[in-house]
């Protein structure tokens, strides 16, 4: 009898817990299954951290900025901007990224609601993270011949596939998807110091597999990493100027690592868009608080097929030359001392031939010179002001409207390419031949080789 | 006669620290993740949340150490343990608990005190809804200073995260017939110990940054000596992730009530692999 009650007891209490005062059809509708999965045992586990200190840890430092930014949108809707552009970035910039974090952070204790209102889409972003970092670790092994990075690489691919209910398709997603949905632009104009700043991360995060790819023994690759990282810290000294313009996608600012491990550069620059379409979602008060799971859930799904907003892997390539490296941040490797001077205004959003991937015109902001001059589009206004850059002639008139509103795309187009500073990720336009670019005056003093980076910065705080 | 009472007690006292030992096996699944934010039974307290160790992953227990000291004995422990995670959302696990206990007047023993294997089954993830899980364990008789007779339990967990602190919420039903008339036969322990039920709640309060966290909990058990009341404990403790693969733990804790009353420190690290095949595609 005694033991009857008590079962009964822990049965009903579990079942008030769970249930609390949720309707049926809202208790399904919050009834979530996904499940954390181990990181692929390997040799290399953790090879990065130990030759890359201060680099792996500003990687933590990054993970506090995602997670703080969709907390701060989520709880915070009716914050005023400076809550993350002065307060948190502030915070970020000057103490996190400074003094970053010992050990990959537990997100879930500082993305706390955010966590519980879309637990799958973060699932997605830690497993998309571990690929991230057990590639780095392939990449940083001395002792792995590159016959055997490339096979390890694959395994780890294989393992990330092996997780169809989180993995970001393996093929390349149009930027509609990304920029021209009903929500979207609302986190980059809102924030754009914030929004550059996550677009700085992700700069680093496919940039620096680049110096580990190129650096042809273990002493140019701690230099051609200690180095990137300081062109990171570069970008955060005049905000939000000096911060990314474009989403930095990976075949523009990584060339070789995207040549060579085409699927994981494709999955990462899915991952980082997700990014970017949670934040559109979390800011955009015309999503009403009650669909934004459903909104988050649906993205979620459209990055994991592999039929929604597909376009050939050629016009990824192709598009992420014209969206113009430049615009991103520079490439990750050889680039000059001063930060490339971008070619469309902050945030402005492109339209592509989805079969091509070639530029088609404005749908947010405009080009403020250089190689696409030839883009004009019907609303420009503004006569550019600069002939510096690669996308002179493409101009739309900022938008304060949803994107969805201003369709510039069929504009008239002379489209010449943009074309990528690094020839090893010169993958020619299918139809059009890349443009001139104005020739740098000469190339940054490439780094010494030296000691391990241990700092994770470089002289270049904010 | 003084020294005569004290052995007494100190036999008595015997499973009584044993079963000490084995608390954090029988009371709920025993610790098994390494990460410091996934909170497990005995690192540092009892009460522990709704999560197993993530799918694919090995968890070693390398030094789980306890030191107990109830009615002026000292009892220590140490129970190695390995978890898995062997499916989505569930985890096995196999423990081995030694257990030393000086018996006073130079005399000690030593040995394992009983096997212990469990599951844990994680329902959903949370969302407004708390996270829920239900665990099995079971305590064979193993070992010169093992239980007597297989020891089955259940257990209902919920854990639900503010942005201020977690809280967490264990329920254990153990099976068997084991009331007794005499509290002298089970030793005396604490509620948590050889308890025909106990529930428990904690909470924890998580500084991200430094992978670090603060808990303390509240736990009742019913003794399962006749007519014996309610018996509460409490306890308090850390878990730092000194790197990605290793976690320690610290905590004390506190018998209030009950004729065990008496307190126990115990400290804890963790090892973190992955299964080494990988899965079938």
């Amino acid at each position: 009898m005694k033991r009857s009650r008590a079962v009964t007891i822990l049965a009903a209490a579990l079942v008030a817990a769970g249930a609390g005062a949720l309707a049926p059809r809202a208790l399904v509708a919050q009834w979530s299954r996904t499940y954390d999965q181990f990181y692929l045992q390997a040799p290399h586990n953790w090879e990065f951290r130990n030759r890359y200190v201060g680099a792996d840890r500003l990687f933590n430092a990054f993970d506090y900025g995602h997670a703080i930014l969709y907390e701060t949108l989520w709880t915070k809707p009716s914050a005023p901007p400076a809550e993350l552009e002065e307060k948190e970035y502030d915070y970020l910039t000057r103490t996190v990224l400074v003094r970053p974090p010992r050990v990959p952070l537990e997100e879930g204790a500082i993305e706390v609601r955010y966590a519980q209102l879309a637990p799958e889409a973060k699932a997605m972003f830690e497993w998309a993270h571990i690929l991230h970092r057990q590639v780095y670790d392939v990449l940083a092994d001395e002792g792995l011949s590159q016959p055997r990075k490339d096979a390890e690489i694959a395994r780890l691919l294989a393992y990330y596939r092996s997780r169809p209910d989180l993995a970001f398709s393996s093929r390349p997603k149009s930027m509609k998807l990304m920029q021209e949905q009903p929500y979207s632009l609302a986190f980059r104009r809102k924030y754009p110091k914030f929004n550059g700043l996550i677009w700085a991360y992700h700069w680093m995060q496919v940039g620096l597999y680049e110096p580990l790819l190129v650096g042809a023994d273990g002493d140019e690759r701690q230099a051609g990493v200690r180095a990137t990282v300081a062109r990171f810290w570069q970008m955060l000294g005049d905000p939000p100027r000096s911060l990314p313009h474009q989403m930095p996608m990976t075949a523009a600012v990584a060339p070789r690592f995207a040549e060579r491990y085409e699927e994981a550069a494709i999955v990462f620059d899915n991952l980082h868009s997700m990014h970017d379409v949670i934040s559109d979602i979390l800011a955009n008060h015309d999503v009403p608080r009650d669909r934004k799971r459903a909104e988050i859930l649906r993205a979620a799904r459209l990055f994991r097929d592999d039929s929604s907003y597909v376009m050939p892997v050629a016009a990824w390539r192709a598009m992420a030359r014209h969206m113009g490296v430049e615009n991103m941040g520079g490439p990750a490797v050889g680039f000059l001392t001063a930060l490339p001077t971008p070619t469309v205004t902050y945030g402005a959003v492109m339209t592509h031939d989805d079969r091509t991937g070639e530029m088609t015109g404005f749908r947010y902001g405009e080009a403020t010179g250089g190689a696409h001059s030839a883009h004009d589009s019907s609303a420009a206004t503004t006569p550019s002001d600069s002939a510096s850059g690669g996308h002179e002639g493409h101009r739309a008139e900022p938008s304060a409207v949803p994107a969805t509103d201003r369709d510039t795309t069929h504009a008239a187009h002379g489209a010449r390419s943009a074309k990528p500073a690094r020839a090893a990720g010169r993958a020619a336009s299918p139809k059009r031949r890349p443009a001139a670019r104005p020739t740098p005056p000469r190339a940054a003093p490439a780094p010494r080789p030296a000691a391990r980076d241990t700092t994770g910065h470089h002289g270049h705080h904010p | 006669m003084l020294h005569q009472a004290r052995a007494t007690t100190t036999r008595a006292l015997l499973p009584a620290a044993l079963s000490l030992l084995v608390l954090p096996a029988v009371a709920s699944r025993a610790a098994a993740q390494t990460d410091y934010y996934n909170t497990d039974a005995g690192r540092p307290i009892s009460v522990e949340d709704a999560y197993p160790v993530e799918r694919r992953a090995v968890e070693l227990q390398i030094a789980p150490l306890r030191l107990d000291r109830t009615g002026g004995v000292y009892g220590w422990g140490i129970e190695p343990e390995i978890a898995v995670g062997i499916l989505p959302r569930t985890q096995l696990e196999v423990a081995f608990p030694l257990a030393y206990v000086d018996l006073g007047a130079g005399r000690r023993r030593t040995g394992l005190a009983g096997v212990e294997v469990g599951a844990l089954h994680n329902l959903n993830v949370e969302t407004r809804i708390p996270a829920l899980a239900v665990a099995a364990e079971l305590l064979i008789p193993a070992g010169g200073l093992g239980p007597d007779e297989l020891r089955p339990s259940l257990k209902a967990i919920a854990t639900k995260t503010f942005p201020w602190a977690r809280v967490h919420v264990n329920g254990t039903y153990h099976f068997g017939d084991r009331s007794v008339d005499d509290p002298v036969d089970v030793g005396g322990h604490a509620a948590s110990d050889l308890a025909s039920w106990e529930a428990g709640v904690a909470v924890d309060r998580t500084f991200p940054l430094q992978s670090f966290l603060l808990t303390a909990e509240l736990v009742a058990g019913r003794p399962v000596v006749d007519g014996a009341e309610v018996e509460w404990s409490t306890a308090a403790g850390t878990r730092y992730q000194l790197s990605p693969r290793v976690a320690l733990d610290g905590g004390a804790g506190y018998r209030l009530t009950g004729i065990a009353e008496g307190w126990y420190v115990t400290f804890g690290a963790a090892l973190s692999l992955g299964l080494p095949w990988t899965p079938r595609r």
